[in-house]
């Protein structure tokens, strides 16, 4: 019998515990939380940080009559000293309370970026609610909360367009994604600048029926930091100069010339690149060796382009346009003596033992280190048809 | 069958040692480690397998002889009385400060991860009281308990490991060579100090059955506890890197959070604490046996339990003074409890089997 009064004594205090707001003062109800999708950051007012926060506005997710319903953003936004100020300044007006555990994406803007960005990746490494997996973004030319207000989204939230952009990007390889914990870690590496990708608001929709401009969101490439300031932007092929080197292509297309100067469209299918570094007497310097299999996928001409010669004048085309674009690249890195493809730890993995040398002078070092890309393409197959359309006429 | 009633096994004591081990384990060793190990810190259990195999065969030496005394008059026998008397007192007192150390570091851990708003104090008295009222019955039961637990646990966190594991970069493990042999060793000071509990639980030894599997048994666990540290360090530090491990105060929690099932079992760090609480229950009652085990011996007590309550009050106090917060506590165990852990884990067992030896009392 006391065991019993016990047990149902344990039972009751625990179930009594759950509404216990007095004790649990973090417990919120599911329907009270706003769950923040996009965190957005930017320059506000007397030197203030911006944090405008986005979320999947749940309202209209569903409609009476049982069509799929336009899910739009709920933006709200808010200013303070730092980011904790900021973000807490939203309690006096929002109607649900911000809970950021399923933050997926923290957009930076321009002009912060250009400041200096560890601050702000502090607060969001920092607060438990956080995750390290959220991936970061620079917003390019404008802030980064235009940049989810005035957004063309066809009726798609931000937070879905910018995981759909993500999983299409991989079609281009000119960017690839970051996320927090990522960051962190090179940030830590005072050798190693870092890569960001950027995104930017791109074509402008002009509709008679809104009120405001409305605009495509596209990534385009990276924004490049020395420490933790955006020094510049690298976008299309010299960002795909930055994935071939990463080892970050998926696919893409390389467009080559025929042996009558017509287009012919090479679709990538796979790409292994592996860097190899070399000291010789005092001397640093890298072979970077890209594999690539392309597969034909439009043809421009009539010409029959199918004989040996033929594939053989398009493999070295193909190889000279990647060869370009990653010197190009390399130059750039050089000029601006910015590692952002993390060479020096390719030397600390291949010379642990005098790597400390390495380290040490790496700023001057980095400018000398002589590259030679080495591109073996090949082609292996067109699809559907063979021969181009209308070459059988000659 | 077990000689006596209220007797364990030493298979039982093992699954209690794994589970005691494992949350410290998870929570010290990775920022240990990585602190000195840097990307090679993952080989740093390795070097800890030696000590805990050289307390395993101290005790086992000692098994022979002495097959039914608890330690506490083992030393009292090998090192006379007073020294002996003396000695058993600082590992009372050592494991009195482990008990309120591990007792706060499980509500700070609560509070610093998912309840920030929540007065620790709660969780505090939450925990205790549950352990007050576990321990009513007998050592047998948590031995029981464990048995159950363990490998509900050890699953858990093989999984979670499991999941980590193909999110690593291979630049940050990499490269070893023998420039690393210095920072593994001194990183293996964290899991040594922890794996050398082992001797702690043996201040149970009149308790316990079967000594004679005792270094088959016990080798096969520490074996099994190595692989597992590594396999975590490698998950832990290959996804976040050693200078992003080292600042972070729960890694093995924040490596957990970025867990993501093909985009859509995300967020299950919940089943990490979870495990923490179920392991820390397991830590926090088996530290206050051996304790008042330890004071039975001390002050020639027939029965321990009318001190139970009492020692559990102490407990509460000593957790709310250890220290002002959670920065004075990490300090406090990484650069007090780690080296005393070795003291009394490794150095004190070393010098008992030299002078048993010495006094052919071995």
């Amino acid at each position: 019998m006391r065991k019993f009064i016990c047990l149902t004594f344990i039972c009751l205090l625990l179930a009594a515990i759950t509404g216990c707001s007095q004790i649990a003062r973090s417990r919120i109800e599911i329907d009270e939380a706003m769950f923040v999708r996009v965190l957005s950051i930017d320059k506000g007012e007397n030197n203030n940080i911006k944090v405008t926060l986005t979320s999947k506005d749940m309202s209209s997710s569903s409609s009476g009559s049982g069509q799929t319903a336009k899910q739009q953003s709920y933006n709200i936004s808010s200013e303070g000293k730092t980011m904790l100020e900021a973000t807490r300044a939203l309690w006096a007006f929002a109607d649900r309370r911000p809970y950021y555990g399923h933050t997926e994406f923290i957009l930076i803007s321009e002009d912060i970026a250009k400041e200096g960005i560890l601050k702000y990746l502090d607060y969001v490494s920092r607060d438990h609610q956080f995750r390290h997996n959220s991936r970061i973004y620079i917003v390019k030319g404008s802030s980064a909360s235009s940049l989810v207000e005035d957004t063309h989204t066809s009726g798609v939230f931000i937070g879905d367009v910018l995981k759909n952009l993500e999983n299409n990007i991989v079609g281009l390889s000119i960017s690839s994604t970051v996320t927090l914990a990522e960051a962190m870690f090179i940030f830590d590496n005072p050798n190693v600048s870092t890569f960001i990708p950027c995104i930017e608001k791109d074509i402008k929709i002009v509709k008679e029926t809104q009120a405001q401009d409305k605009y495509y969101i596209s990534i385009k490439g990276y924004a490049v930091f020395k420490e933790d300031k955006l020094v510049r932007y690298l976008v299309n092929k010299e960002a795909r100069g930055i994935n071939w080197v990463k080892n970050r292509i998926t696919s893409g297309v390389i467009l080559v010339k025929g042996r009558k100067g017509e287009y012919i469209s090479l679709e990538i299918i796979n790409s292994q690149t592996k860097i190899k570094p070399q000291i010789t007497k005092d001397n640093l310097s890298c072979t970077i060796r890209v594999d690539v299999n392309t597969n034909i996928d439009e043809v421009t001409a009539a010409d029959d382009i199918f004989d040996r010669a033929g594939i053989d004048y398009l493999n070295k085309q193909q190889e000279e346009v990647i060869r370009k674009e990653i010197e190009n690249v390399l130059n750039i890195a050089q000029k601006a003596n910015l590692d952002f493809f993390g060479i020096i730890q390719n030397f600390h993995m291949k010379y642990p033992v005098s790597w400390k040398e390495i380290e040490k002078n790496w700023a001057e070092l980095f400018p000398r280190i002589k590259f030679n890309v080495v591109v073996n393409s090949k082609i292996n197959r067109t699809y559907l048809i063979r021969d181009p359309t209308g070459s059988t006429k000659k | 069958m077990l000689a006596k009633i209220n007797q364990i096994s030493v298979r039982q004591l093992l699954c209690i040692y794994i589970i005691i081990v494992l949350s410290p384990l998870i929570r010290l060793v990775p920022s240990y480690a990585a602190e000195y190990g840097k990307q090679a810190a993952w080989l740093s259990p390795l070097v800890s397998l030696l000590p805990t195999l050289i307390v395993i065969y101290i005790l086992d030496s000692i098994f022979k002889r002495y097959k039914t005394e608890s330690m506490a008059q083992i030393f009292e026998d090998i090192m006379s009385k007073p020294v002996g008397m003396f000695i058993v007192f600082l590992y009372f007192l050592w494991s009195t400060v482990l008990t309120a150390l591990y007792m706060r570091y499980d509500v700070e851990r609560l509070t610093g991860s998912i309840y920030p708003n929540i007065n620790f104090i709660f969780f505090i008295i939450f925990t205790l009281s549950q352990i007050a009222y576990a321990l009513r019955t007998d050592l047998t039961v948590i031995a029981r308990m464990s048995e159950v637990i363990m490998p509900i646990i050890f699953i858990l966190f093989g999984f979670l490991v499991l999941l980590l594991l193909p999110m690593i970069r291979h630049d940050t493990i990499l490269p070893i060579s023998y420039t690393d042999i210095i920072p593994i060793i001194k990183a293996s000071r964290g899991s040594s100090g922890i794996y050398l509990y082992y001797f702690l639980l043996f201040f149970l030894s009149d308790k316990l059955s079967h000594k004679q599997k005792l270094k088959k048994q016990s080798i096969l666990t520490i074996i099994i506890l190595v692989v597992s540290t590594t396999i975590m360090l490698i998950a832990i530090i290959g996804l976040m890197g050693s200078s992003v491990v080292r600042r972070t105060p729960i890694p093995f929690l924040v490596a957990v959070k970025q867990i993501s099932i093909i985009n859509t079992i995300q967020n299950i760090e919940s089943v990490a604490v979870a495990m923490w609480i179920l392991a820390d229950f397991i830590l926090i009652a088996a530290l206050i046996i051996v304790s008042l085990n330890i004071a039975k011996t001390l002050f020639n007590l027939k029965d321990i339990k009318p001190l139970q309550n009492i020692y559990i009050l102490l407990i509460y106090i000593l957790t709310l003074g250890i220290a002002n917060n959670k920065l004075e506590l990490e300090t406090f165990s990484q650069y007090i409890m780690i080296p005393i852990n070795l003291i009394f884990g490794l150095l004190i067992p070393m010098v008992l089997f030299a002078t048993g030896k010495i006094r052919k009392k071995i």
